[in-house]
């Protein structure tokens, strides 16, 4: 009985340290495997935190190019809306150019016209003077016309 | 002798003992004494961008392609200076209506961002049937407009162009139904459905292109129902629809743009 106890502590013994070196060799490879991903981690980490400095520089850069973005392009279509106002003015002083050349025009045949009917008249050549004098006071009414309309378009 | 091995027993339990302890207590490795780094957060910033900027991106693209696309027409005639808008169908081809070319003498463009473009007169025609009126540019146009099909009854449209001959804008709304073109007023009247829209509009949108929500021309603005006065907004908005615009052009051809005495 006694030495079926010593047999069995003795086996005990044996297998308690068998168990305990592969406990302890498992452990080993453990500790060394969390230490290899402790590592790992730490180094994500710094990188994550290098990546997410980097992002908010980014955001704040971001945010002041749109700011900058948004006024230029106010402010480019502010000056295009001026542009545009301009070259309507532009248009509609060359279509006053052109109505005065044309109104000028007409002025300047009724002169000529009321310059040779006095002309006549004062040469007593009263038969060029009865042929003629419906026409120049028809061009002359077309500028007085032409011009009151100008001035009425002109406001 | 029993007591012998008594003791016997008892010093092999305890070198048991001791072995598994001395073992034993190696099994459990001390945790190690550096934690990881503390993980930094993002600022309010960048969780805007990230959450609002590819929405942003897509709603600018689709603004800026309206606007690229659309321009500010100037005519000048014997009756005056007046402004209209259209937009690019290809790289030289601009549509607009036919009010907005009627009796000109010289036709210019604007684009959005200052660029001036002269029309050739001679190239410009207008539809019989529609008020729709085509014209023509040598130079390159900076885009040209996606076409897309007739939007549904409650689809959101938005009305691009330049009323009152000022700044561009863009104002959104939805068709509010589909009329019989035959029942607007005599001067506008012609015979096809015609879109009612909620979006606001005054002089010079005429000819302004009407967009779906993804930028497409659905349409192309021409009319409306006058405010109280000639700056007021319309009360109602009309827009031809493309398809309109394609059958009645077929159907009644184009005429030249006579320059009015």
């Amino acid at each position: 009985m006694i030495a079926f106890a010593i047999v069995a502590l003795g086996g005990a013994a044996t297998y308690f340290v068998y168990a305990s070196k592969e406990n302890r060799d498992a452990a080993d490879r453990w500790r060394t495997r969390a230490g290899t991903l402790e590592r790992t981690l730490t180094a994500r980490v710094r990188q994550l935190n290098t990546r997410t400095e980097a992002l908010n520089k980014a955001a704040a850069s971001l945010k002041r190019s749109e700011a900058d973005v948004t006024e230029l392009s106010k402010r480019q279509r502010e000056l295009a809306n001026e542009k545009a106002q301009v070259e309507d003015a532009r248009g509609a002083l060359e279509l006053q150019t052109t109505s005065l050349a044309t109104i000028a025009g007409e002025q300047r045949d009724c002169t000529t016209g009321l310059a040779e009917l006095l002309n006549r008249y004062a040469a007593e050549d009263f038969a060029w003077v009865d042929a003629n004098a419906a026409t120049v006071s028809a061009t002359c009414e077309k500028a007085q016309t032409d011009f009151a309309a100008f001035q009425a378009q002109l406001g | 002798m029993s007591r012998g091995l008594g003791v016997l027993a008892l010093v092999a339990v305890a070198l048991v003992g001791g072995v598994v302890a001395v073992l034993g207590f190696r099994v459990s490795p001390q945790p190690a004494a550096s934690a990881p780094p503390e993980v930094k957060a993002l600022n309010a910033d960048a969780r805007r961008t990230l959450r609002e900027e590819p929405q942003e991106l897509a709603r600018d693209s689709v603004t800026r392609a309206a606007e690229q696309m659309t321009l500010r027409v100037r005519n000048i005639s014997c009756a005056g200076v007046a402004t209209g808008s259209g937009f690019a169908i290809d790289a030289h081809t601009i549509i607009t209506n036919r009010h907005v070319l009627q009796g000109a003498a010289v036709l210019e463009l604007n684009t959005w961002d200052g660029g001036s473009l002269d029309a050739d007169v001679n190239e410009a025609s207008t539809g019989r049937l529609v008020d729709i009126g085509v014209t023509r540019v040598s130079a390159d146009l900076p885009a040209v407009a996606e076409l897309g099909k007739d939007p549904e009854v409650g689809d959101r449209v938005t009305a691009v162009g330049y009323p009152l001959g000022g700044p561009l804008t863009l104002s959104a709304g939805r068709v509010v139904r589909y009329l019989d073109g035959r029942s607007l007023p005599g001067e506008i009247a012609f015979d096809a459905k015609v879109l009612e829209l909620s979006t606001r509009i005054k002089h010079g949108n005429s000819g302004g292109p009407l967009l779906d929500r993804r930028g497409r021309v659905v349409g192309v603005i021409f009319a409306g129902q006058p405010g109280v006065t000639a700056e007021d907004f319309m009360r109602v908005a009309y827009a031809i629809p493309l398809s309109a615009v394609q059958q009645l052009t077929a159907l009644g051809g184009q005429q030249a743009v006579v320059p009015c005495a």
